[in-house]
Protein backbone atom coordinates (compact mmCIF):
# COMPACT_ATOMS: atom_id res chain seq x y z
CA UNK A 1 0.00 0.00 0.00
CA UNK A 2 1.78 3.71 -0.82
CA UNK A 3 2.50 5.49 2.31
CA UNK A 4 0.41 8.78 2.56
CA UNK A 5 2.24 11.78 1.25
CA UNK A 6 2.46 14.58 4.12
CA UNK A 7 -0.55 17.05 4.01
CA UNK A 8 0.03 19.25 6.79
CA UNK A 9 2.41 22.43 7.01
CA UNK A 10 2.17 24.77 10.29
CA UNK A 11 1.21 28.42 9.60
CA UNK A 12 0.46 30.28 6.40
CA UNK A 13 1.86 28.46 3.09
CA UNK A 14 4.49 30.87 1.53
CA UNK A 15 4.50 32.26 -1.42
CA UNK A 16 8.01 31.31 -1.85
CA UNK A 17 7.17 27.91 -1.46
CA UNK A 18 4.43 27.82 -4.02
CA UNK A 19 7.16 29.18 -6.49
CA UNK A 20 9.65 26.93 -5.62
CA UNK A 21 7.20 23.78 -6.11
CA UNK A 22 6.30 25.38 -9.71
CA UNK A 23 10.27 25.01 -10.66
CA UNK A 24 10.77 21.89 -9.21
CA UNK A 25 8.60 20.60 -12.09
CA UNK A 26 10.32 22.56 -14.87
CA UNK A 27 12.68 19.19 -15.88
CA UNK A 28 9.04 16.87 -16.44
CA UNK A 29 9.22 18.19 -20.09
CA UNK A 30 5.97 15.97 -20.82
CA UNK A 31 3.74 18.36 -18.60
CA UNK A 32 1.87 20.94 -20.69
CA UNK A 33 -0.56 22.35 -18.03
CA UNK A 34 -0.10 22.67 -14.56
CA UNK A 35 -3.29 24.28 -12.42
CA UNK A 36 -3.07 25.70 -9.06
CA UNK A 37 -5.79 26.42 -6.58
CA UNK A 38 -4.72 28.89 -3.79
CA UNK A 39 -7.21 28.96 -1.09
CA UNK A 40 -6.61 32.18 1.23
CA UNK A 41 -7.71 33.29 4.77
CA UNK A 42 -10.36 35.90 3.87
CA UNK A 43 -11.47 38.95 6.00
CA UNK A 44 -15.16 38.09 6.79
CA UNK A 45 -17.01 40.58 8.49
CA UNK A 46 -18.73 39.49 11.26
CA UNK A 47 -21.35 41.04 13.55
CA UNK A 48 -18.49 40.95 16.51
CA UNK A 49 -15.88 41.91 13.83
CA UNK A 50 -13.74 41.59 11.23
CA UNK A 51 -11.82 37.84 11.18
CA UNK A 52 -8.21 38.90 11.54
CA UNK A 53 -6.85 34.92 11.12
CA UNK A 54 -8.10 31.40 11.30
CA UNK A 55 -6.56 28.93 13.72
CA UNK A 56 -6.94 25.42 11.99
CA UNK A 57 -6.78 22.55 13.69
CA UNK A 58 -7.26 18.60 12.04
CA UNK A 59 -8.23 15.03 13.23
CA UNK A 60 -4.75 14.31 11.67
CA UNK A 61 -4.95 10.65 11.68
CA UNK A 62 -8.73 10.51 9.82
CA UNK A 63 -7.25 13.40 7.55
CA UNK A 64 -4.31 12.13 6.13
CA UNK A 65 -6.40 8.80 5.74
CA UNK A 66 -8.80 11.12 3.60
CA UNK A 67 -6.18 12.88 1.61
CA UNK A 68 -4.79 9.47 0.61
CA UNK A 69 -7.82 8.60 -0.60
CA UNK A 70 -8.70 11.81 -2.48
CA UNK A 71 -5.58 11.69 -3.87
CA UNK A 72 -5.85 7.92 -5.52
CA UNK A 73 -9.70 8.75 -6.54
CA UNK A 74 -8.09 12.00 -8.25
CA UNK A 75 -5.14 9.53 -9.97
CA UNK A 76 -8.10 7.11 -11.23
CA UNK A 77 -10.41 9.78 -12.67
CA UNK A 78 -8.24 11.56 -14.77
CA UNK A 79 -4.71 11.39 -16.57
CA UNK A 80 -2.77 13.77 -14.86
CA UNK A 81 1.31 13.82 -13.99
CA UNK A 82 1.26 15.21 -10.95
CA UNK A 83 -0.12 16.26 -7.55
CA UNK A 84 0.83 18.23 -4.69
CA UNK A 85 -1.65 18.96 -1.43
CA UNK A 86 -0.52 21.04 1.10
CA UNK A 87 -2.87 22.80 3.75
CA UNK A 88 -2.03 24.75 7.21
CA UNK A 89 -2.05 23.71 10.52
CA UNK A 90 -1.98 26.59 13.37
CA UNK A 91 -2.73 29.86 12.98
CA UNK A 92 -2.95 31.59 9.60
CA UNK A 93 -3.67 35.70 9.22
CA UNK A 94 -6.10 37.04 6.53
CA UNK A 95 -4.49 37.49 3.57
CA UNK A 96 -2.52 34.37 3.90
CA UNK A 97 -2.91 31.13 1.92
CA UNK A 98 -3.80 27.78 3.74
CA UNK A 99 -4.34 25.14 0.91
CA UNK A 100 -2.00 24.96 -2.24
CA UNK A 101 -3.47 22.38 -4.66
CA UNK A 102 -1.41 21.72 -7.45
CA UNK A 103 -1.97 19.23 -10.57
CA UNK A 104 -0.10 18.43 -13.70
CA UNK A 105 -1.37 17.09 -17.09
CA UNK A 106 0.02 16.43 -20.50
CA UNK A 107 -2.68 18.68 -21.94
CA UNK A 108 -5.42 21.52 -20.03
CA UNK A 109 -8.24 19.78 -19.68
CA UNK A 110 -7.30 17.15 -17.21
CA UNK A 111 -5.66 20.00 -15.11
CA UNK A 112 -8.79 22.10 -14.89
CA UNK A 113 -10.80 19.28 -14.42
CA UNK A 114 -8.60 17.91 -11.69
CA UNK A 115 -8.53 20.88 -9.33
CA UNK A 116 -11.99 21.77 -9.26
CA UNK A 117 -12.28 18.40 -8.22
CA UNK A 118 -10.13 18.04 -5.92
CA UNK A 119 -11.04 21.28 -3.97
CA UNK A 120 -14.15 20.45 -3.89
CA UNK A 121 -13.52 16.81 -2.42
CA UNK A 122 -10.98 18.22 -0.15
CA UNK A 123 -13.51 21.10 1.60
CA UNK A 124 -16.35 17.86 1.54
CA UNK A 125 -14.34 15.58 3.40
CA UNK A 126 -11.07 16.07 4.94
CA UNK A 127 -11.89 16.90 9.17
CA UNK A 128 -10.15 20.02 9.12
CA UNK A 129 -11.74 22.74 11.56
CA UNK A 130 -10.95 26.74 11.69
CA UNK A 131 -11.73 28.87 14.53
CA UNK A 132 -11.76 32.04 12.89
CA UNK A 133 -10.23 35.02 15.28
CA UNK A 134 -12.44 38.27 15.38
CA UNK A 135 -10.40 41.48 15.75
CA UNK A 136 -12.20 42.21 19.41
CA UNK A 137 -10.48 38.86 20.63
CA UNK A 138 -13.46 37.21 20.31
CA UNK A 139 -13.60 33.74 17.88
CA UNK A 140 -16.01 31.35 15.72
CA UNK A 141 -16.42 28.44 14.54
CA UNK A 142 -16.18 28.09 10.47
CA UNK A 143 -17.85 26.19 8.36
CA UNK A 144 -17.99 25.53 5.07
CA UNK A 145 -20.00 26.24 2.05
CA UNK A 146 -20.83 23.06 -0.05
CA UNK B 1 -17.05 -2.14 27.18
CA UNK B 2 -14.55 0.96 27.06
CA UNK B 3 -14.75 3.44 24.30
CA UNK B 4 -12.15 6.27 23.25
CA UNK B 5 -14.03 8.99 22.44
CA UNK B 6 -12.40 11.70 20.72
CA UNK B 7 -13.62 15.50 20.82
CA UNK B 8 -12.76 18.42 17.88
CA UNK B 9 -13.26 22.13 17.74
CA UNK B 10 -16.62 23.51 19.28
CA UNK B 11 -17.58 20.27 21.01
CA UNK B 12 -13.84 20.23 22.94
CA UNK B 13 -14.73 23.61 24.00
CA UNK B 14 -18.11 22.62 25.27
CA UNK B 15 -16.79 19.57 27.16
CA UNK B 16 -13.57 21.26 28.02
CA UNK B 17 -11.07 18.48 27.01
CA UNK B 18 -10.57 16.33 23.50
CA UNK B 19 -10.63 13.23 24.59
CA UNK B 20 -12.66 10.99 26.70
CA UNK B 21 -13.33 7.53 27.80
CA UNK B 22 -16.23 5.87 28.72
CA UNK B 23 -17.66 2.74 29.65
CA UNK B 24 -20.28 0.30 29.46
CA UNK B 25 -21.49 1.81 26.31
CA UNK B 26 -22.59 -0.82 23.66
CA UNK B 27 -24.07 1.77 20.82
CA UNK B 28 -24.10 5.12 19.33
CA UNK B 29 -27.40 5.92 20.42
CA UNK B 30 -26.61 5.11 24.36
CA UNK B 31 -23.29 7.76 23.86
CA UNK B 32 -24.81 10.19 22.84
CA UNK B 33 -27.97 9.94 25.41
CA UNK B 34 -24.93 9.65 28.08
CA UNK B 35 -22.75 12.41 26.25
CA UNK B 36 -26.15 14.73 26.01
CA UNK B 37 -26.87 14.03 30.19
CA UNK B 38 -23.43 15.34 30.60
CA UNK B 39 -23.98 18.58 28.55
CA UNK B 40 -27.36 19.07 27.10
CA UNK B 41 -26.09 21.59 24.93
CA UNK B 42 -24.44 18.80 22.29
CA UNK B 43 -28.24 18.47 21.40
CA UNK B 44 -27.89 21.72 19.49
CA UNK B 45 -24.85 21.26 17.81
CA UNK B 46 -24.15 19.66 14.16
CA UNK B 47 -22.03 17.06 14.05
CA UNK B 48 -20.82 13.35 12.57
CA UNK B 49 -19.71 10.78 14.24
CA UNK B 50 -17.03 8.64 12.89
CA UNK B 51 -15.73 5.32 14.22
CA UNK B 52 -12.26 4.23 13.72
CA UNK B 53 -12.02 7.25 10.80
CA UNK B 54 -14.93 6.17 9.06
CA UNK B 55 -17.74 8.08 9.08
CA UNK B 56 -20.87 6.21 9.82
CA UNK B 57 -24.55 7.60 10.01
CA UNK B 58 -27.37 5.83 11.94
CA UNK B 59 -27.14 3.82 14.91
CA UNK B 60 -23.46 1.67 15.04
CA UNK B 61 -22.77 -1.30 17.72
CA UNK B 62 -19.43 -0.80 19.00
CA UNK B 63 -16.41 -2.95 19.77
CA UNK B 64 -13.68 -3.45 22.24
CA UNK B 65 -11.03 -0.99 21.47
CA UNK B 66 -13.10 1.03 19.05
CA UNK B 67 -12.09 4.92 18.68
CA UNK B 68 -15.13 7.36 18.14
CA UNK B 69 -14.78 10.77 17.03
CA UNK B 70 -17.12 13.49 16.91
CA UNK B 71 -17.00 16.00 13.76
CA UNK B 72 -17.79 19.23 13.69
CA UNK B 73 -18.90 21.04 10.17
CA UNK B 74 -15.19 20.75 8.40
CA UNK B 75 -13.51 24.22 7.38
CA UNK B 76 -10.84 22.88 5.34
CA UNK B 77 -9.62 25.18 2.63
Amino acid sequence: MKKPKKVFVEGPISPIFIGESIGKHQHKTDIGAHAIFLGQVRADVKDEGEVIAIEYSAYNDMAEQVFHEIREATFSAFDLSCMHIYHSIGEVKAGEICLFVFVSSKHREESFKAQRYLVEEIKAKAPIFGKEILGDGSFDWKKNKL
Amino acid sequence: MKIKILLFAQLADLFGCAEKTVKEISDRNELIALLEKEQPDLSKHTYVVAVNQKIMHGNIIFKQGDIVALLPPFAGG
